[in-house]
């Protein structure tokens, strides 16, 4: 794969949906699995899956959305600023600056 | 601007609340009270649909495409947030506990996906519709008029649903009948999607949802400041929860209700009995009504009980099919009443009906439970990503990036009444077990008697072991009265039961027209426009989806009028049918650019197929409907519920549509294209 702005942020951002996706899988499937041997220490008085389960996965959720918004946006601004520079370097190379007089 | 115009509403919308309050302690009459929470609200939602109404299609569509994230995330946790969200999630969590969980994990980790995977991918490539996409991305009419049907259907179910909610909140806040009730709430749903179309939707939304949210808190910190002291219910009702386990040890030993449960499992079999020889079964029970009218009428006894027993008899079943159905549901229910704590699991156990340690059936038990909610939620959560009617939604927003705010403070907003509703299942349950398990059965406060009259299904006492007093194994309570009812259990107020209603009505009429506003412009912009009229003038379709929404509201209406009970198992099996729908083609359309026209359409059918196939088999009214007879355990996969048939669907349309797409020949240079136009901003986008 050529290694231009736009195969840069396509390959970061599947990166970033794998991580997250993984994370959210995780705390989808094994709280609730676990929660029975989960419900044998407490947490802010609740049994901890049973917590898990009501606040915490939502918690979590929300969490991996906001990392989502804040890591797209860095790289998205990242290309933005790439492709803008090469659009520049390519007109650059096209029209070679004028000779100051 | 915006901003100021909603603090208003909600500085109006509290002004309000504390006049009623006044005018409550005033003596008002509690009739007017319901009618005018019921008139103020619609009112203003009529209003704000009628300051945004709109023929322009950028703005009858798509709002204009200028909803800010933040009021995008407003409007769609109202839209999201369904009557059955509002009034039964706490309820399926007081009655099942922990199992109610999947729901509450379901409905909101579906918003990872969202953000993740669809969103601001489906703002960047723009147009109206989610079938839009599918037509652009693939090419061709079948996957674009597959999507049209499939998101015209799923909504369909969706929306008699809500309709049938409006009908009852509003016949509860003012006394109407049903059928009136279901008309007056229409009114307030055609008024914005006809006149203002998505903008209309989208602003009236935002009220609706500050309406939804202070109808759930009120009372809830209220209930919570009376039990525990602390205003921040979420936070501190741990408290709580270890009383009501300590009183529920304590009543699972209590001889009284050891007593009512073996009442329970007697009925039990006398309702087996009765299902051995149907027919006599319906004579001897028609004369034994008789008899006790005659027997009532000559003691003198209370009107109430006369008029009760009339009743009874009047509404006997006719038929052997339905004398069948209701002793089948009879021993069904006895059953599960006859268990401890009147078949109510331990709030925090989960996967109760079995236990891990104990023997091989019960292990057996735990392991399918524990599969089924891990199934269930993940259906539920690739549903939630796949709605049409949400992903719509994200249309609405300036850009790609504002789309994926949008979709956190959705959830940041959804969750805020998603973290509420647990809590208020075990404050209301406390209320039940300490205040009002106990009491003389003569002396129980007036909801009681209320509800009961409303509809027996809801609640019903009877006082089983004769003694006179209430034993929790004699109240039968249905999930969902648990939120209409909890002001009127928690001893509040009056008009805080209004309010609920109030809230419970925003949360319907806002979903309604969300759905609403997907079913047309599913008709009128994805099959009229597209595939019949493809050079009708952008007016005409606007026009067009104007008609459909009436006819489709009216439609709707008169199904929800028939109130077929049996429609709400189809309100989750949408869940699994958009999942199979829309998920595997939508997500492959735009992370594997590979997925070719034939791979998506065979995918899709697939797993709609899958789906289909599973819940026929499955579900006991289409197993009856269709005559299939083989025995159900043969026709589960791993004993998982047919609710949650997605789990199957999605990996087999997912296989099909990888494998067919790889056999056949790659999709061209326009839909490649369109592919990579989406992965990356715009040079001028945000």
């Amino acid at each position: 794969m050529r290694d231009t702005p736009s195969n840069r942020l396509w390959s970061a951002t599947t990166r970033l949906t794998g991580v997250l996706l993984l994370t959210w899988a995780l705390v989808s499937v094994l709280g609730p699995w676990f929660a029975r041997d989960l419900n044998q220490w407490q947490v802010l008085g609740f049994p901890l899956g049973f917590w898990v389960a009501g606040q915490g996965a939502l918690l979590a959720y929300l969490l991996i959305i906001v990392i989502c918004i804040v890591r797209m946006e860095h790289l998205e601004a990242r290309y933005q600023r790439e492709s803008a520079e090469r659009d520049r370097q390519a007109l650059d190379a096209l029209a070679p600056p004028a000779v100051k007089t | 601007m915006i901003g100021r115009r909603y603090i208003l509403f909600l500085l109006g919308f509290a002004t309000l609340l504390g006049v009623m309050a006044a005018a409550e302690s005033a003596g008002l009459p509690r009739s007017w009270i319901g009618a005018t929470f019921l008139v103020v609200t619609v009112g203003v939602y009529a209003c704000i649909g009628f300051l945004c109404r709109t023929a322009d299609e950028a703005e009858y569509f798509v709002a204009g495409r200028r909803v800010p994230a933040m009021y995008n995330g407003l409007a769609t946790a109202a839209d999201w947030m369904s009557a059955a969200s509002f009034i039964g999630t706490a309820g399926v969590l007081y009655l099942h506990g922990f199992a109610g969980l999947a729901y509450i994990l379901g409905w909101t980790g579906g918003y990872v996906l969202l953000a993740v995977l669809l969103a601001p991918y489906l703002r960047r490539f723009g147009q109206y519709t989610v079938p839009d996409f599918l037509g652009a991305r693939y090419g061709g009419q079948l996957p674009r008029s597959i999507g049209a049907l499939s998101a015209v259907a799923v909504s369909f179910v969706y929306l008699v649903v809500q309709i049938y909610g409006v009908g009852l909140i509003t016949s509860h806040l003012t006394g109407f009948s049903f059928e009136l009730g279901i008309f007056v709430g229409l009114g307030g749903v055609l008024v914005c999607s006809f006149l203002g179309g998505m903008r209309a939707v989208t602003w009236t939304q935002v009220a609706q949802y500050i309406v939804l949210i202070v109808a759930y808190l009120v009372p809830l910190t209220w209930l919570s400041v009376k039990q525990t002291g602390n205003p921040l219910a979420a936070l501190s009702y741990g408290v709580q929860l270890e009383r009501n386990a300590a009183r529920e040890r304590q009543l699972t030993q209590d001889p009284a209700e050891l007593e009512v449960a073996r009442r329970q499992s007697e009925l039990a079999a006398e309702a087996e009995r009765k299902l051995q020889d149907v027919r006599g079964a319906m004579a001897r029970d028609a004369q034994l009504q008789t008899q006790r009218i005659a027997e009532l009428r000559a003691a003198n006894a209370p009107l109430l009980q006369v008029q009760r027993a009339e009743r009874e008899f009047v509404q006997r079943p006719r038929s052997e099919d339905e004398a069948r159905a209701r002793y089948e549901r009879e021993h069904e229910r006895a059953l599960e009443r006859a268990a401890p704590l009147a078949g109510m699991p331990p709030q925090t156990l989960p996967f109760a009906t079995g236990d891990p340690t104990g023997d091989e059936a019960s292990r057996q038990r735990f392991d399918t439970e524990r599969l089924n909610f891990i199934a269930l939620l993940l259906c539920l959560m690739m549903g939630t990503a796949a709605l049409p009617h949400v992903l719509t939604r994200y249309y609405t927003t300036p850009s790609a990036s504002q789309a994926r705010r949008s979709v956190g403070w959705s959830l940041f907003f959804i969750m805020l009444l998603y973290l509420a509703a647990p809590t208020l299942a075990v404050l209301v349950k406390y209320e039940v077990l300490h205040n009002v398990v106990g009491l003389p059965i003569n002396e129980l406060p007036q909801w009681v008697g209320r509800w009961s009259k409303l509809d027996p299904n809801l609640l019903s006492v009877r006082d089983l072991n004769g003694d006179g007093l209430l034993q929790l194994g004699e109240l039968a309570i249905g999930g969902d009265i648990v939120v209409l009812a909890a002001p009127e259990i928690g001893g509040l107020p009056y008009w805080v039961s209004c309010l609920v209603a109030a809230g419970g009505l925003a949360a319907a009429l806002s979903t309604a027209d969300g759905l609403l506003l997907t079913i047309a412009n599913s008709l009128s912009h994805d099959i009229y426009f597209r595939l019949f009229r493809p050079r009708a003038a952008a007016v005409s379709r606007v026009i067009a989806s104007k008609m459909l929404v009436m006819v489709v509201a009216l439609l709707a209406a008169l199904i929800a009028a028939l109130k077929l009970t049996d429609i709400l198992q189809f309100v989750s099996a949408a869940f699994s049918l958009a999942a199979a729908a829309f998920f595997p083609a939508l997500v492959l359309g735009i992370f594997w650019r590979r997925t070719n026209r034939a791979g998506a359409v065979v995918g899709m059918l697939t797993g709609l197929g899958v789906c289909s196939w599973y819940m026929a088999s499955n579900l006991p009214l289409l197993r009856r409907f269709l005559g299939i007879t083989r025995p159900l355990a043969d026709c589960q996969w791993f004993g998982i519920e047919p609710i949650a048939a997605g789990v199957f669907a999605v990996p087999a349309g997912v296989l099909v549509m990888v494998a067919v797409s790889l056999l056949t020949r790659a999709p061209d240079a326009a839909q490649l294209a369109l592919v990579d136009r989406m992965r990356v901003p715009a040079p001028d986008e945000r």
